[in-house]
């Protein structure tokens, strides 16, 4: 079964096709990815949506090329349910829906913090894992649990990414910061005092933003400061992700997200990990990001356990829970 | 250090150990080292946690909750010395169907509105963190408790006791029952506490 997924839940409109390759393993046959990158502030969704339906059109193109696929051989269209921008959402949904019509092939969405999920165990080692999901707009620790995914951990304010980012975007850096406090924090040394904060499994980061504001109006060393962000707030999440170990029993954690991509972050999990004997697994970067491919994936896995979305019902869910999946792939596997 | 053979848990945070202080049997809970947090930044983190805990525990036996005295602690190794506890978690006396298991889950109700009342939640308020000692229970680990007398973090530490019950003891909704008319009977606001609890659960976070 070749599956063609659609991801559009916030700035990047991405095409994947995939194929399973060994039983349970993904083969990414493309993976086409166009990001909205604001001239300035942050994302505005509907000036994000509209980027999106600009660009579907030759991302499809683009994939099926990548892919040396025609569109006939497509089986099945796999989109972005939730959670996520609406504006944004509603017009991949609208791509995966026209697409399916016209080609006559089935329709399913899917949740995309558990393709984030799903991607990892079709493409990595991992099998049981437990997910530490880093973005921009999502922070979750995510795991199978009696018949279910759960969230057993999460942020209480803003994603992690949007923290950095928006650090940097007060610092006059373009959209996304992420990496380019990743950069700057190399050249830093000094451990500067910012908030901490987490509570029980949860963590928050819009203090440490501003605290790291204050800071560099004190006359701190961007270098300094940018090091000292990363050190705080990745260590929390590392922190909570200990914690869901701990309390699941996992001896698998899985990075996603595109703070993943983050070579600190990714070092800190890492030693967390072999401290406590568990596994440790991240996909290729293009992977961690938001991209149709994981979308495609989760899609087949659905499909082949008789998931459908029929055209007439398939709408978006901005606030699409990921305890409200029915993972039915996933049934009779721990 | 204690021995190794002395380990009586490792959690994700601290190990707790059997020891002795001043030729009095003690529990030793050392929060270790964590090598991927920058060392200043645990350091820190690890002396503020434990000096928080310590003081908790004391405003708590101040306020007339049962928990381990404080013996000793020494911030510089994030250590704290506890005063052991003979006995067992209410969890194992309740699946060996004690006989007074009702009366045990009234007084658990009882001892966390007393807690509550005193402008203290826990953080991690399951029937393994309540020991049946002699005729009464002591709560210990206060790990992830706090000051506060915010009726979310009140509804919080309910909401954890009621899933504990469900997923322990499904067959047993009367030791939750009990439970509840404990803590009701003891705190004059408890009726904003179950109803705030509810709306957590409707709320479906599962942790």
């Amino acid at each position: 079964m070749r599956v063609l997924g659609i991801e559009s839940t916030a700035h990047t409109f991405g095409v994947g096709i995939v194929e399973e390759g060994e039983p349970g393993r993904c083969r990414v046959l493309a993976n086409q990815r166009r990001m909205h990158v604001p001239a300035s502030g942050g994302i505005h969704p509907r000036v994000a949506a509209d980027h999106h339906a600009e660009v579907a059109a030759s991302t499809l193109d683009a994939a099926l090329t990548e892919a040396k696929s025609t569109a006939s051989e497509i089986d099945a269209i796999a989109y972005s349910e939730g959670p996520g921008l609406g504006p944004c959402l509603r017009t991949g949904a609208t791509a995966a829906r026209t697409l399916a019509a016209r080609l006559g092939r089935p329709l399913v969405g899917v949740n995309h913090c558990v393709s984030h999920l799903e991607i990892g165990r079709g493409t990595t080692d991992a099998r049981d894992p437990l997910l530490l999901y880093t973005s921009g707009g999502n922070t979750q620790v995510i795991a199978y649990a009696r018949g279910r995914y759960r969230v057993f951990g999460e942020t209480l304010d803003v994603g992690i990414g949007n923290a950095l980012d928006k650090f940097a975007r007060e610092q006059g850096m373009p959209f996304p910061g992420g990496p380019k406090v990743e950069a700057l924090a190399r050249g830093g040394s000094r451990l500067l005092d910012l908030p901490y904060t987490v509570k029980g499994m949860d963590v928050a980061f819009s203090g440490v933003t501003t605290a790291a504001q204050a800071l560099v109006a004190r006359g701190e060393r961007l270098e300094d400061v940018c090091f000292s962000l990363q050190e705080t707030a990745f260590a929390a999440v590392t922190e909570v992700a200990e914690r869901a170990l701990a309390q699941t029993g996992k001896r698998e954690i899985l990075m996603g997200g595109g703070v993943a991509c983050n070579e600190r972050l990714a070092l800190m999990v890492r030693t967390m990990a072999e401290a406590r004997g568990a596994r440790f697994h991240r996909p290729e970067k293009s992977l961690l990001v938001d991209n149709g491919a994981m979308i495609a994936w989760n899609g087949l896995l659905a499909l082949a356990a008789g998931l459908r979305t029929p055209l007439g019902s398939s709408t978006v869910n901005q606030r699409y829970r990921t305890d409200q999946v029915e993972a039915a792939w996933r049934n009779g596997t721990h | 250090m204690a021995q190794r053979d002395a380990l009586i848990f490792l959690g994700a945070e601290a190990e707790v150990t059997r020891s002795a202080y001043l030729g009095l049997e003690s529990v030793r809970k050392r929060r270790v080292p964590k090598t991927y947090r920058h060392k200043e930044l645990d350091d820190r983190i690890r002396r503020e946690r434990t000096r928080a805990e310590s003081q908790l525990l004391v405003e708590a036996n101040a306020a007339g909750v049962p928990v381990p005295r404080v013996l000793d602690v020494d911030e510089s190794t994030a250590t704290i010395e506890l005063q052991a506890i003979e006995g067992e978690p209410l969890r194992v006396v309740l699946e060996r169907g004690a006989a007074n298991a009702l009366a045990l889950c009234r007084r658990f109700g009882q001892i966390v509105a007393r807690l509550h009342g005193a402008g203290l939640v826990h953080g991690d308020l399951t029937t393994s963190n309540v020991l049946v000692s002699g005729p009464g229970l002591v709560l210990v680990d206060f790990g992830l408790a706090q000051r506060s007398a915010d009726v979310e973090d009140r509804g919080v530490d309910l909401h954890l006791v009621e899933r504990t019950f469900e997923s322990t003891h499904p067959e047993r909704p009367e030791f939750h029952g009990e439970f509840l008319a404990g803590y009701r009977a003891s705190l004059p606001e408890s009726a904003m506490v179950l109803a705030r609890t509810q709306e957590i659960k409707e709320r479906g976070r599962y942790t």
